[in-house]
C-alpha cells in the first residue's frame, strides 16, 4: 500500500504543473459571471487581443477581466501579428468563450482567481520570475485613490529583485469610490492586481501590455479597447 | 346738418352732369376722432377710401364730382372712374366702437334747375351681443381672453365691439371671475361668463343707444406643465428622457377634471413626442434641430376633457446642441517618478446658449465615446462612458512608471457626446509623461 501511495503521489506531484496549466479545467465550478450566458458573441477577423475586448465590454454584472498580453521586444516594435479568427457563438458562457478564444490563438491560457478571470501567455504559465508570477508575502497600500497608485506600494515592497513597473491609459476615471487601505498575505502579484482591480466596482479590466523592456499596466472600469 | 355721435352711415351720392355732391364730417366731440369716409360704386364692387383724423370742432369737405374729374387718388392710390356718377357712401367713427362723435352733411346740388337738396342717411345699428369665445377654457389661477362681437344691420357682417362692453362677470365667482374682457380661473368647474354695454339702434336720421348682453360658457381646469426651459438634439433614449415635461394639478397631483388627455405640438414641425397618459402625464420631446435662438421655440401642451373642453399652456424652450467641451488642469498623480498622471474633468457645453450642461440636465448616462485616429501603441483606452450626474465627465490620460519612459507617439483624440464631437485633443506620448493640446472647438 504504501508503495501504492507513493507511486500516487509521484503522479501527482508530475502533474502539478500541467494541472496548474489547464487551472481553468479544475476550477471549482462558480455561479457567477464565469458561467453567465451570453445570447450571441461574435467576431470577424479579430487579434485574439481584440476579441477579448469585445467580451471585456459585455454589460455582464461583476465581469472581472485581467488579460497579459505576449510582450514585444521592444515598444518602437510594430505589434506582434498573431492569428486572426472569426467566431459566432450562441448562448455559451463567458467560461466557454474564453476557452474558445484560446482555442483560436494557442498562445494564450486562462485561469479564475476569486471574482477574475485571468487570461494571460502560456509561457508564463511556470515562469517564477514572470511579474505576475512572483509571490509577496504581505503587501499593505495605504490611502490609494485608484489601482494605479497600488504600483507605487508594489514598487517599495516588492522583494529584489526591483522590477521595471509602469502604467498607463487614456479613457474614463478610474478611481476608487473613496482611498483604499488595505494589507494583502501570501499571494502573487497577479493575485494583488486583481485585488485593486477588483475594488474599482462591479465591472472592471486590467490589461497588462507593452514591451518586455518597459512592461505597463492599464485599469479600467468596463471593458477596453 | 346732420344729427350728432353716429357709428356708421350709408346714404346715396351722385355725380354727373346735371348733379354735384359736397359731404362733410364734422368731429363734435371734445377728443380726436378718425374719420373714415368710403364710396362705394358699381354695384358696391369697387369702393373709394378717405381717412381723415379730425381734431374736436374740426371738419373735412369732400366734393364728389372734383375728386371724380380730378383723379384725385385715396389712401390707397384709386382713383374713381370718370364714367361713376352715383353710389353710395358710409361713415365710420374708427376711434369709438358704437357711438361717436362724428357729424355728417350732405348737399346734392341740381346743376341744371338750382335745386339742392340734402341727403338722407341711415344708422347702421347692432343686432345683439355674441361672445366670441366660445366656451372660455382658462385653468385655475390662469386668464383668457374675451370678446363681444355683433352684427350690423347694413353689411350684416360681424363687428367688434368689445370697447363697447363696460360690465364683465361670471355667475359662479368661485369657479371663475371675468374684467375687462378677460375671465380669471379659480377652481375647478364650469360658470357662465358674461358682458354688457351700450350698442347701437338702427334707424332712418336717427342713431340710439340701448343695453346689449351677452353670454357663454366658461370652463375650469387644473392643469401645469413643468419643466426645463431647454431641450436637447438628439435622439439617444437619455436624451429623450432629458427632454421631459410633466403634467399636474400644480400641486402634485393629477390634471383635474380627472380622465383627460394630454397632447403637445412645437413651433418646429420637425419635433415629435412620446406621451404618457395616466394619473401623472409625461411628454418627452425628441429634436433634430437646434435653437437658432435662445427660447426661440414653442411647446405647447394641452390638456383635454371630453365633453368638458381643454385648455393648452405654452413653453418656450432652447433647443440645445452639443458643441464644445471646457476642461480643469488637474495635478500630476504619477507617484512612480517618471511621467504623468493626470484625470481631466470635462464640462460640455451647448449652442445656441453656450451653457453647461448640468445636473439639472438631467443627461446622466448619455454616453460618451473617444476614438483615436490610430490605435494608440503608448495607451490603452477605455470603452464607451457615459456623463455623469453632473452632465460632465472624467478622462485620464496616464504614462507612469518608475524607469525613465521610452514609449513615443502623436495621436489625435476625438471625444463625442451621444454621437457629436464635442473636442479633438492631440495626445503626445514621450518620456515626460503625456499631454494633450486642445483642437477645439473651443466655444
Amino acid at each position: 500500500m504504501r508503495t501504492l501511495k507513493g507511486i500516487a503521489s509521484l503522479i501527482l506531484l508530475s502533474l502539478a504543473p500541467a494541472l496548474n496549466a489547464q487551472q481553468h479545467a479544475t476550477a471549482p465550478t462558480v455561479t457567477g459571471p464565469p458561467d453567465y450566458k451570453l445570447a450571441e458573441f461574435e467576431v470577424k477577423d479579430s487579434s485574439f487581443v481584440e476579441a477579448v475586448s469585445q467580451l471585456s465590454r459585455q454589460a455582464i454584472e461583476g465581469l472581472h477581466l485581467g488579460l497579459e498580453e505576449v510582450l514585444r521586444e521592444k515598444m518602437s516594435d510594430p505589434p506582434l501579428q498573431g492569428p486572426h479568427f472569426s467566431l459566432s457563438l450562441h448562448k455559451s458562457t463567458v467560461r466557454e468563450i474564453v476557452d474558445s478564444l484560446c482555442s483560436y490563438d494557442s498562445r494564450y491560457t486562462w485561469s479564475l482567481d476569486g471574482k477574475t478571470i485571468n487570461i494571460y501567455p502560456k509561457t508564463a504559465t511556470a515562469d517564477d520570475a514572470y511579474l505576475l508570477n512572483r509571490r509577496l508575502e504581505q503587501i499593505t497600500v495605504t490611502a490609494i485613490p485608484d489601482p494605479g497608485q497600488g504600483l507605487t506600494f508594489l514598487d517599495r515592497q516588492l522583494p529584489p529583485p526591483r522590477e521595471q513597473l509602469g502604467y498607463a491609459g487614456a479613457g474614463g476615471d478610474f478611481s476608487y469610490i473613496a482611498p483604499w487601505t488595505q494589507t494583502f498575505h501570501d499571494l502573487t502579484v497577479r493575485q494583488f492586481i486583481n485585488r485593486l482591480s477588483e475594488h474599482m466596482g462591479s465591472h472592471t479590466s486590467w490589461v497588462f501590455y507593452g514591451s518586455k523592456q518597459e512592461r505597463l499596466f492599464t485599469f479600467l472600469k468596463g471593458g477596453f479597447h | 346738418v346732420g344729427p350728432p355721435t353716429f357709428a356708421f352711415f350709408f346714404a346715396g351720392w351722385a355725380a354727373d352732369s346735371l348733379h354735384d355732391s359736397q359731404i362733410t364730417v364734422g368731429n363734435g366731440g371734445i377728443e380726436p376722432a378718425r374719420a373714415q369716409l368710403t364710396f362705394y360704386y358699381h354695384g358696391g364692387r369697387d369702393k373709394y377710401q378717405v381717412e381723415q383724423t379730425l381734431a374736436p370742432e374740426e371738419q373735412m369737405w369732400l366734393d364728389l364730382g372734383k375728386l371724380i374729374r380730378d383723379q384725385v387718388a385715396d389712401k390707397d392710390g384709386k382713383t374713381i372712374p370718370p364714367e361713376v356718377t352715383s353710389g353710395v357712401y358710409e361713415i365710420q367713427d374708427l376711434s369709438h366702437v358704437v357711438l361717436g362723435p362724428l357729424y355728417e352733411a350732405k348737399l346734392i346740388v341740381d346743376k341744371t334747375n338750382g335745386h339742392a337738396f340734402y341727403g338722407c342717411y341711415f344708422c347702421c345699428g347692432q343686432d345683439g351681443v355674441a361672445m366670441g369665445v366660445v366656451p372660455v377654457n382658462v385653468t385655475v389661477n390662469g386668464v383668457q381672453g374675451q370678446t363681444a362681437w355683433s352684427t350690423t344691420n347694413c353689411g350684416g357682417g360681424l363687428v367688434n365691439i368689445t370697447g363697447a362692453m363696460t360690465s364683465w362677470w361670471t355667475i359662479d365667482t368661485a369657479i371663475a371671475t371675468a374684467s375687462n374682457a378677460n375671465v380669471y380661473g379659480v377652481a375647478v368647474g364650469s360658470t357662465d361668463n358674461l358682458a354688457e354695454g351700450q350698442i347701437s339702434v338702427s334707424g332712418r336720421r336717427q342713431c340710439s343707444t340701448q343695453l346689449g348682453k351677452g353670454s357663454g360658457p366658461s370652463n375650469v381646469l387644473q392643469f401645469v406643465v413643468k419643466g426645463n426651459p431647454y431641450i436637447f438634439v438628439g435622439t439617444d433614449s437619455n436624451i429623450v428622457s432629458a427632454n421631459s415635461f410633466f403634467a399636474s394639478d400644480g400641486n402634485g397631483g393629477s390634471p383635474k377634471p380627472a380622465g383627460g388627455t394630454v397632447s403637445a405640438s412645437s413651433s418646429d414641425s420637425k419635433d415629435t413626442f412620446q406621451i404618457t397618459q395616466g394619473n401623472t402625464p409625461v411628454v418627452k420631446v425628441t429634436t433634430p434641430d437646434q435653437s437658432a435662438d435662445d427660447l426661440d421655440r414653442t411647446l405647447t401642451f394641452m390638456y383635454t376633457v371630453s365633453g368638458t373642453g381643454s385648455v393648452s399652456q405654452g413653453m418656450k424652450v432652447t433647443a440645445r446642441q452639443f458643441a464644445y467641451l471646457t476642461n480643469n488642469s488637474p495635478s500630476n498623480q504619477c507617484t512612480l517618478g517618471y511621467g504623468t498622471s493626470q484625470t481631466y474633468t470635462y464640462t460640455v457645453y451647448t449652442h445656441p446658449d453656450k451653457t453647461a450642461v448640468d445636473a439639472n440636465s438631467g443627461l446622466s448616462g448619455t454616453p460618451v465615446s473617444e476614438t483615436f485616429d490610430q490605435t494608440p501603441q503608448c495607451l490603452t483606452h477605455t470603452g464607451d462612458g457615459s456623463l455623469n450626474s453632473n452632465g460632465g465627465f472624467s478622462d485620464v490620460l496616464i504614462y507612469c512608471g518608475n524607469v525613465p519612459l521610452t514609449c513615443d507617439e502623436k495621436r489625435t483624440q476625438t471625444l463625442k457626446v451621444a454621437g457629436v464631437s464635442v473636442r479633438t485633443n492631440t495626445l503626445q506620448t514621450g518620456s515626460s509623461g503625456v499631454t494633450y493640446t486642445n483642437d477645439g472647438p473651443t466655444q
